[in-house]
């Protein structure tokens, strides 16, 4: 707060942008599941990134903004109190199985689970499995610890064989 | 996650569930706009809030440093570290001393404050002598290091003589075990894994120098505590292979400089299967307090060359059979702390004020506090004027039950223990005869090098929007309960202007601390602009208080609208 106020460096910044937004709005969609939402998720993680970048203070800009864009995504759901209706207009009766009967649809199905499951579950599955962070690298970015990663993946995965099926997830890559 | 399949399965899925992979081109010109915005907002507030905080600082610090001065324990390090500060701590240093200085405030003691170290993380042995009191400890890196302190408020480490009198110490795998006092040298020694015991003297306790004692007095023993009495310095401890309770013996030596040792013989010749743990000037000349398989015994002498064991071993009244964890004179008698043989009724209280705790909540991490501690056992306050006759009072087991206790001295007619918790070294005080403990309390050394989003203020600066790592001290469901209290208390004693927000308005606060998002929640937070500076406020937090936080979260500051 106290260090002195650099000039904005637009350049420098877009070179930033262009380098991490791509990452950010792909997990972004993963963790939120709309595009619109996504992108503006993005976009309010790189402003808020920004200053802090801005004082020197972003070691590891790509760390930072994965963890502003989850915090994002998942505040976002509390502070708009949208997401419990939100669930529950993806999966009709919020509760139970998805339909099966379309199994050439499965990743739609997956989508829509990964959807379902709580933020916290979701968070941790994505960085782990999508992402690729190892479980101490999720812990980090979430601020909390490897045992809690290691029971929200646990507990995601078994929501997801819940919803999806006891096979569902484990049949293989097409 | 369990089956590879799975994990397999999932990355693909994830890979192939969402469409449209790359954001619109028009993503950046918005972002663009965004920063322009949130920067024009951040200048019109910067103006104000810098106002409110020299004025915040000017009537926060003196109070701040007044704490610093009366309350705290100050660590203060050694030249080596006060030397050579890394380049962050530095600058975040100046940084602040610009903005106190500013606010006129005494530079020189803004400078000590910050300079304090986090002193000794693990403690071997506290005894009263030199200028006050002597601790052998260990610092954060682990190298041992000796403390000393007048008041057991501010401490100084102590500085090698000779540069290698603690290289010694700090390459060879050796514990000190104790400092005795003694008039007018103190004297420190080291026990080996295998060989004989090495002493250090000093005269003042700042200075050390290696005392070449003669090996082959100790050939075969192990001493174990060391003390001023008889005919200079006595020191106590066994012969025999420490394994085999059959082959103990008590053991005695005595020194007129700390150099040259004389074993005594058949100092107590009478009983064997024994050992001699802790010897202090009291009683009829000297009183040492040990063990065998059944008890703790003591022993009296006048001179440390006879000495006279009792016959029962050491009881409460009520019969507790006791194991005497540390041992110091007063000047009046002698006293001691010890636990229970067995485990008592502290063990059942520590399980009530935990499930209390867990019913309203949350304030830190007490339950790791209580698995550190001593196992749960009764601790008990011993004293006796002649060695022979002892009385006791039961110690409270929230603060015993949890401690490992190093040593008992007094200091300015107060009782002092010092031990480790599981937050490291820690020492509380009496000032009733035991009756009731105070911690005395250490600098929050959280702002060594620590960039507070706003000080002292952590509010003032923070406006809705804004992005910050949160620590937060102290949750509660209702505005008003006794943990958010508390945690405002002890923030504000540490110089931060602790206040209770909704949680609600820290987005992100919910998922990261793992609250149940049913529920409503308050909480008592300090923020910062990096995770590192949280995270070292968290660990300064646990040394000064004890406690713990609930947690760390990045979040977004706003409430709900």
């Amino acid at each position: 707060m106290l260090r002195a106020a650099r000039e904005v460096d637009d350049a420098a910044f877009a070179d930033v942008f262009r380098m991490h937004a791509p990452g950010a709005f792909r997990l972004a969609l993963r963790l939120c599941g709309d595009r619109q939402r996504a992108e503006d998720v993005v976009s309010e993680a790189f402003a808020k990134v920004y200053p802090q970048w801005q004082k020197g203070h972003v070691a590891d800009i790509g760390a930072y903004l994965r963890r502003a864009v989850v915090n994002q995504v998942n505040s976002g759901f509390r502070r708009l109190a949208t997401e419990r209706r939100w669930r529950e207009r993806v999966s009709g009766d919020g509760r139970g199985l998805l339909a099966m009967e379309d199994r050439s649809a499965d990743t739609e199905l997956f989508r829509r689970a990964l959807l379902r499951l709580p933020p916290s579950q979701r968070a941790v599955l994505v960085l782990r499995f999508y992402e690729d962070l190892t479980e101490a690298q999720v812990a980090q970015a979430l601020g909390c610890s490897v045992g809690t990663v290691k029971s929200q993946a646990h507990r995601g995965i078994a929501r997801l064989r819940q919803m999806l099926g006891d096979s569902a997830l484990a049949r293989g890559q097409r | 996650m369990t089956d590879p399949m799975d994990e397999r399965r999932l990355r693909d899925l994830l890979e192939r569930s969402f469409a449209e992979e790359e954001p619109s081109p028009e993503l950046w010109t918005a972002t663009k706009r965004r920063v322009r915005r949130r920067e024009a907002r951040r200048r019109a507030g910067a103006v104000t809030s810098a106002l409110g905080v020299l004025v915040i600082a000017a009537f926060a610090a003196p109070a701040l440093l007044d704490a610093l001065g009366t309350r705290s324990i100050e660590f203060v390090s050694g030249p080596d570290a006060a030397e050579s500060p890394d380049d962050a701590s530095a600058e975040a240093r100046r940084a602040l001393t610009e903005e106190l200085a500013a606010a006129e405030i005494a530079e020189q003691k803004l400078h000590e404050a910050l300079e304090a170290s986090p002193g000794p993380a693990r403690l071997h042995a506290v005894a009263a002598g030199g200028p006050g009191l002597v601790a052998v400890g260990s610092r954060p890196d682990e190298a041992t290091g000796i403390w000393t302190s007048s008041d057991g408020v501010r401490w100084h480490e102590s500085t090698a003589a000779d540069g290698e009198t603690f290289g010694g110490l700090m390459a060879a795998d050796v514990e000190v075990a104790a400092v005795a006092g003694a008039e007018p040298v103190l004297v420190a020694f080291a026990r080996e894994a295998a060989g004989p015991p090495r002493f250090w003297v000093s005269a003042d306790g700042r200075r050390w120098a290696a005392a070449a004692a003669d090996p082959e007095v100790f050939a075969g023993a192990t001493v174990m505590d060391v003390t001023a009495g008889g005919p200079g310095l006595v020191a106590v401890g066994f012969e025999g292979d420490p394994t085999e309770i059959s082959t103990l013996q008590s053991a005695v030596w005595v020194s007129t400089d700390g150099s040259d040792w004389q074993r005594v013989p058949d100092a107590s010749d009478e009983y064997d299967e024994d050992v001699m743990e802790f010897v202090v000037e009291g009683g009829p000349g000297l009183v040492a307090v040990g063990t065998d398989a059944r008890g703790a015994h003591v022993w009296t002498s006048a001179d440390g060359y006879v000495w006279e064991r009792d016959r029962p071993h050491l009881e409460t009244r009520d019969g507790i059979g006791l194991r005497v964890v540390a041992l110091g004179p007063t000047g009046r008698e002698v006293v001691a702390v010890a636990y229970a043989r067995s485990p008592g009724m502290a063990a059942d209280r520590a399980d009530s004020d935990r499930d209390e705790a867990d019913e309203e909540g949350a304030e830190g991490e007490e339950s790791d506090a209580i698995a550190a501690g001593a196992g749960f056992a009764d601790a008990f306050l011993l004293r006796s004027q002649d060695g022979r006759g002892w009385t006791d009072t039961w110690l409270p087991p929230e603060i015993f039950a949890r401690l490992a206790v190093r040593g008992i001295a007094e200091l300015d007619g107060r009782l002092v223990v010092a031990g480790e918790d599981a937050y490291g070294a820690v020492l509380w005080e009496s000032s009733d005869g035991g009756q009731s403990w105070t911690l005395v309390e250490g600098v929050l050394t959280a702002l060594e090098g620590m960039e507070p989003i706003a000080f002292p203020d952590s509010l003032a600066e923070l406006t809705d929007g804004d992005i910050a790592y949160g620590v937060y001290v102290s949750v509660g469901h209702s505005a008003e309960a006794a943990q958010l209290a508390n945690g405002v208390e002890r923030l504000r004693a540490a110089g931060f202007a602790g206040s209770v927000i909704d949680l609600a308005c820290d987005a992100g606060a919910f998922e990261q601390l793992e609250l149940d998002e049913d529920r409503q929640y308050f909480g008592a937070p300090v923020y910062f602009s990096t995770d590192t500076d949280a995270w070292r406020f968290v660990t300064a937090w646990k040394r000064q208080f004890r406690v713990g936080v609930v947690g760390v979260a990045l979040v977004e500051r706003g409430c709900p609208d």
